[in-house]
């Protein structure tokens, strides 16, 4: 058996490729078996795979691991034929023995030879064989048949060097004498023989036996669809296909300007299809399913659970979602350690849970999916949460914020400082989690390869961990867009949407000013907007914001493309003047010294033969200096589901402004349509009503500070400014102008509104947040009471408002529950109260889908009537609407539809599926007096 | 000029027996500089350039080198020698840290043999802007090349950005 040295390589490669494959196999099957119970096929597998690697690691001449593998697979002969059961001593003893065996390989490859010694080997040496011991002794008394075999075991592991079960040190002796290390690589003679020669020729016997019975079995099993191919192979494949991709796209940009040529522009049309197929094949070659990730934390997981005393069921979820290798192996160790962290800091352990009324089984799930063109995978654990206060405190001893900037850190960003480098949370620095890298480590590492990381955590309810990252990191699909003449290409991943704004018209999404930045108003939500002409070439030219109504004529038809991009999870907008197509592009890596510049992450070669620069969307928003402050905790759209899923977000954003006095006055965002600035002079009289012309009628301008009539200085007297800010609210057909001291900021509160303090109309209650207490402006009710004034205007909604019977009204209110189905946490609190307050009772849900939830699980007649939002992410309340009239149970049941501005097309719309009325949002005696108008209606028909 | 450099070239041919080193040599602005010959990957022509916005004047752009993106760097610009740049150049590609860099010259010479006994240290007086991307001046007959050193270029320029 004279093998070449390459030849002896590669066998040795394989070997090492099969173990490898065999071990994964195995811990796989052991785990499912723990799981699941005995099941004879997979007992089986366990056998064959056992038996496998015994005999080609004797083959090699590795000792050691073929003398475990052989007690392995003595013990579970029994349990194979069913003649006992697998205990869990022995399921333990497994283990342990694939620990080994896994260790061993490792040393080997690293040492080119079997290890002599190693500390930790002798350990798990040790521990094997005691433990073995233990399951066997068991085993005797179980099966009688078998205590030949087990004797013959024990006399094999006895046979072995002195007394196993003492010390390490005695096993390390008795492998120095006994067994030799072989220097594989030199030596040339049958590794076979050398064994045998080396160990005790009664044990070799006893192996030999076996191995050549079985082996037929093995190799027929071995014939399969499947062959073993270098990484390497599959990389340079790749790299080719990335060259061919590219000259295809050459090609196709050659043939678009040479169409005349038919029989050219088909075998463009045929290498295209063919490309993209080639490039769609390659890639698959390079996907794994990720449970070859994922399967190995069930053994970490129950290890560590173990080890701490806790008990914890970790539930896998999609793990054939297939991503490529290379990509697998950059999330491996970022996975890891959040599991860990997630079993170490984040379980409790059984006896908190209990005292905390929670199931002594923690859960921890790990959940990989597709979704556009990326896979997400979501750690979510049932554990104590985040607690923003040890974080806090942690942070400020650490030296990473002082204490002023966690005092004005929201629970979000405080819970984001665990990725702050340098943070470590274990009070005690643990061996699982506490290894000196923190979750600073995860987030750069996901980052580096183009992926994302987020975090959600309700103290004492748990903690949700979500990875985003790319399929595949050779080819990436990018959109191309241009600036200032120039190509540029933002990887897909982070793009959000695409939209295109003209200036010139009356929809809502616009480009507008505040405070000289320029803002985007995008479904409710401000985003930042920056330009890339100005980032890369600080030209101002295209940000057309209306910047007041002068201005506005000379840019009609000014249209802006912008890219809804999501960096690190804020949003924000990037002007471009124009958008191009997608397209898949090859990444090549730029020199260090372009990488310092931070707004590109790399280069490609575009169809036409020149060379475009990839954006890096990071860079771009940290060099634009966007306010991150503001817009962190805003996830990004698929995140904010994601968010309302989890854990009902509690929080609702403010306009805050200067109302004229020295407490801080706000507006809820979600009533605000827009925010303008007018030159002071153009204000005008009609009547008493102060107005201003705006787009094509005139805008009522109610000033909030003289309105609310402050006894402050400074409250009344006309402060002459040039400009005035301007809040424009739109309810139904109609605009109002609230005029302001000054709009300062939007800011994210999730306190409750408190509706104990208020001296005045105007007032709707205070927030209390950690710094200062916010008032939150009525401004619906203001326009009512002023509108009363107003004589030019007739509201199609201003009826007289039913006055409700007070006293007895109240009572006959506690006989109704309502379902108030509202997304926005604001509405959501604030009408709950104004129910509760009037003596329904009321249950609320989240969306429409939540709200069919509980209506579904609710007996017929528990509700009176349903108050639904229409606008709500998920199921919408017109779809609500449809899916409560098709129930079986809650056909009948009244609905109400609550909003902020509705057209009589809508509220058709509304009344075709099914909701009785529609009623505004914020004003609450109207809604008390519809309600007990059709509840008391609804009444009086029962009775009869 | 490159008449002059040829017989040098023969001369120092014939020299065989002492120690030597092939120059590529070009040409900034009129001045004599050479790049070791075994860094050079190859000479090409003017190309299409992707310029990179935000970048230092010195770094002129991005080309498509057959599929590969290398890095041009403007040596007028990066030396200091901003006055009246040419509208034709001529890109000498390295390959320095397995990323090809494209170090952009007015005009390419010859390949120059030199000895190492004609080697001077680059004296003090250079102007820093060069002297730190030197390795030293060769004294060629009635002629003086300044080595340059590309690997200390691209340190230089990781450094500094």
């Amino acid at each position: 058996m004279a093998l070449t040295p390459e030849a002896k390589q590669s066998a040795l490669s394989e070997y090492f490729d099969e173990c490898y494959e065999m071990l994964e196999r195995l811990n796989k099957n052991v785990s499912i078996v723990e799981k699941n119970g005995s099941d004879k096929e997979i007992l089986a597998a366990i056998y064959r795979d056992m038996h496998t690697l015994k005999g080609s690691s004797q083959l090699f001449g590795f000792a050691k691991i073929g003398r475990l593998a052989h007690v392995m697979e003595t013990c579970l002969d029994p349990i194979r034929k069913g003649k006992t059961n697998l205990s869990p001593e022995l399921l333990d003893s497994i283990y342990i023995g694939l620990d080994f065996i896994t260790f061993t390989l490792d040393q080997i490859k690293d040492l080119k030879k079997e290890p002599d010694s190693h500390e930790e080997l002798e350990k798990i040496f040790a521990k094997f064989l005691s433990s073995v011991e233990l399951s066997i002794t068991n085993l005797k008394s179980l099966s009688k048949d078998k205590i030949l075999l087990t004797e013959e075991t024990f006399e094999y592991i006895k046979a072995k060097p002195s007394t196993e079960e003492t010390t390490p040190v005695s096993v390390e002796n008795k492998n120095d004498t006994e067994i030799p290390s072989f220097e594989i690589f030199d030596m040339a003679e049958n590794p076979v023989q050398s064994v045998t020669s080396a160990t005790r020729p009664v044990v070799q016997s006893k192996l030999e036996e076996p191995q050549t019975s079985d082996k037929k079995n093995v190799s027929d099993e071995q014939i399969s669809e499947t062959i073993r191919v270098q990484v390497n192979l599959l990389n340079n494949l790749m790299n080719l296909v990335g060259e061919l991709v590219l000259i295809r796209n050459q090609l196709l940009q050659h043939a678009k300007f040479n169409d005349d040529d038919t029989d050219f522009l088909k075998m463009s049309q045929r290498l295209n299809l063919l490309t993209a197929e080639l490039q769609n094949e390659v890639m698959k070659t390079r996907m794994q399913p990720i449970g070859n990730v994922l399967t190995i934390f069930t053994r970490v997981v129950r290890d560590i659970s173990k080890e701490l005393g806790k008990k914890i069921d970790l539930n896998l979820q999609g793990i054939e979602t297939e991503l490529d290798k290379t990509v697998i192996e950059a999330v491996k160790d970022p996975l890891m350690h959040i599991v860990r962290n997630a079993v170490d800091h984040g379980i409790e352990t059984a006896e908190e849970r209990k005292k905390e009324g929670k199931k002594e089984t923690a859960l921890i799930i790990l959940k990989a999916y597709n979704e556009s063109g990326q896979v997400i995978i979501e750690i979510i654990d049932d554990g104590r949460g985040i607690d923003k206060e040890k974080i806090g405190a942690k942070a400020v001893e650490k030296g990473i914020i002082t204490k002023e900037t966690l005092s004005k850190m929201t629970e979000k960003e405080v819970q984001l400082l665990i990725f702050t480098p340098g943070f470590s949370t274990a009070d005690v620095v643990s061996n699982i989690s506490g290894r000196g890298v923190g979750m600073d480590v995860v987030k750069t590492n996901v980052e580096r390869i183009g992926g994302l990381v987020d975090l959600f955590s309700v103290p004492g309810k748990g903690t949700t961990i979500i990875i985003k990252i790319p399929l595949s990191l050779a080819i990436i699909p990018a959109l191309i867009v241009h600036s200032e003449g120039q190509q540029f290409a933002i990887p897909q991943t982070k793009l959000v949407e695409l939209l295109r704004i003209d200036n010139s018209e009356t929809n809502s999404e616009k480009i507008e000013n505040l405070q000289g930045q320029a803002v985007l108003r995008l479904r409710g939500k401000l985003l930042p907007v920056i330009s890339l002409a100005q980032v890369l070439f600080n030209k101002r030219n295209n940000l057309n914001f209306a910047e007041d109504e002068h201005n506005k004529l000379n840019q009609e038809n000014i249209v802006s493309n912008v890219v809804i991009l999501n960096a690190d999870n804020f949003l924000f907008g990037l002007i471009v003047d124009e958008i191009n197509d997608s397209a898949d592009i090859v990444v090549k890596s730029l020199s260090q010294f372009l990488k310092d510049l931070k707004v590109f992450s790399g280069a490609t070669i575009m169809g036409d033969g020149t060379v475009a620069l990839t954006i890096d969307v990071l860079g771009i928003a940290e060099i634009a200096k966007i306010s991150i402050v503001h817009t962190n905790d805003r996830p990004s759209s698929h995140f904010q589901n994601k968010l309302v899923n989890h854990y009902h977000s509690d929080i609702c954003e403010y306009l805050l402004i200067d109302a004229g006095a020295p407490s801080a006055y706000a507006i809820p965002l979600s009533i605000v349509n827009r925010l303008e600035e007018f030159e002071t002079e153009r204000f005008e009289l009609s009547g008493e009503q102060k107005v201003i012309r705006y787009r094509n009628s005139l805008l009522p301008i109610l000033s909030l500070p003289d309105f609310l009539e402050l006894p402050f200085e400074n409250s009344k007297t006309e402060i002459i400014k040039e400009r005035t800010p301007i809040v424009v609210i739109k309810r139904g057909h109609f605009s109002y102008g609230i005029e302001v001291r000054e709009i300062y900021d939007i800011i994210e509160v999730s306190s409750e509104i408190d509706q104990s303090v208020k001296d005045r109309p105007g007032i709707l209650g205070t927030i209390v947040t950690n710094e200062q207490i916010i008032v939150i402006a009525d401004i619906f009710g203001m326009i009512d009471i002023v509108k009363s004034n107003l004589e030019s205007q007739s509201h199609p909604h201003s009826e007289i408002v039913h006055e409700p019977q007070i006293v007895t009204e109240i009572i006959k209110r506690q006989n109704h529950r309502i379902l108030l189905v509202e997304d926005s946490s604001f509405f959501r609190k604030y009408i709950h109260s104004i129910l509760l307050e009037a003596g329904y009772l009321v249950e609320t849900a989240y969306d429409g889908a939540n709200g069919l939830e509980i209506l579904e699980s609710s007996l017929q007649n528990h509700f009176s009537l349903i108050l639904s939002d229409i606008e709500m992410p998920i199921m919408d309340g017109l779809e609500f609407a449809k899916h409560v009239r098709s129930s079986k149970n809650h056909s009948k049941i009244p609905m109400i539809a609550i909003t902020t501005k509705y057209t009589q097309n809508e509220i058709q719309e509304g009344l075709s599926v099914g909701f009785s009325s529609y009623l505004e949002k914020l004003r609450a005696e109207k809604l008390i007096a519809e309600l007990d108008l059709i509840l008391i209606q609804n009444k009086t028909k029962e009775k009869n | 000029m490159h008449e002059d450099i040829s017989k040098n070239q023969e001369v120092l041919i014939n020299n065989k027996s002492v120690n030597t080193k092939q120059f590529s040599a070009f040409y900034l602005d009129n001045r004599l500089y050479g790049i070791e010959v075994s860094r050079v990957q190859e000479v090409v022509r003017s190309m299409t350039m992707t310029p990179i916005p935000l970048a230092p004047d010195y770094v002129r752009g991005l080309i498509n080198l057959r599929g590969q993106v290398a890095t041009a760097i403007g040596l007028r610009e990066l030396f200091g020698f901003h006055e009246q740049l040419p509208d034709e150049f001529i890109n000498i590609v390295c390959k320095i840290d397995g990323m090809l860099i494209s170090f952009q010259v007015d005009e390419i010479g010859d390949v120059i043999e030199v000895s190492e006994e004609d080697f001077e240290q680059t004296p003090q007086t250079i102007s820093d802007n060069i002297r730190r991307y030197m390795i030293g001046v060769y004294k060629i007959s009635n002629s003086l090349l300044s080595a340059i050193d590309v690997d200390n270029i691209i340190k230089f320029l990781n450094h500094k950005t």
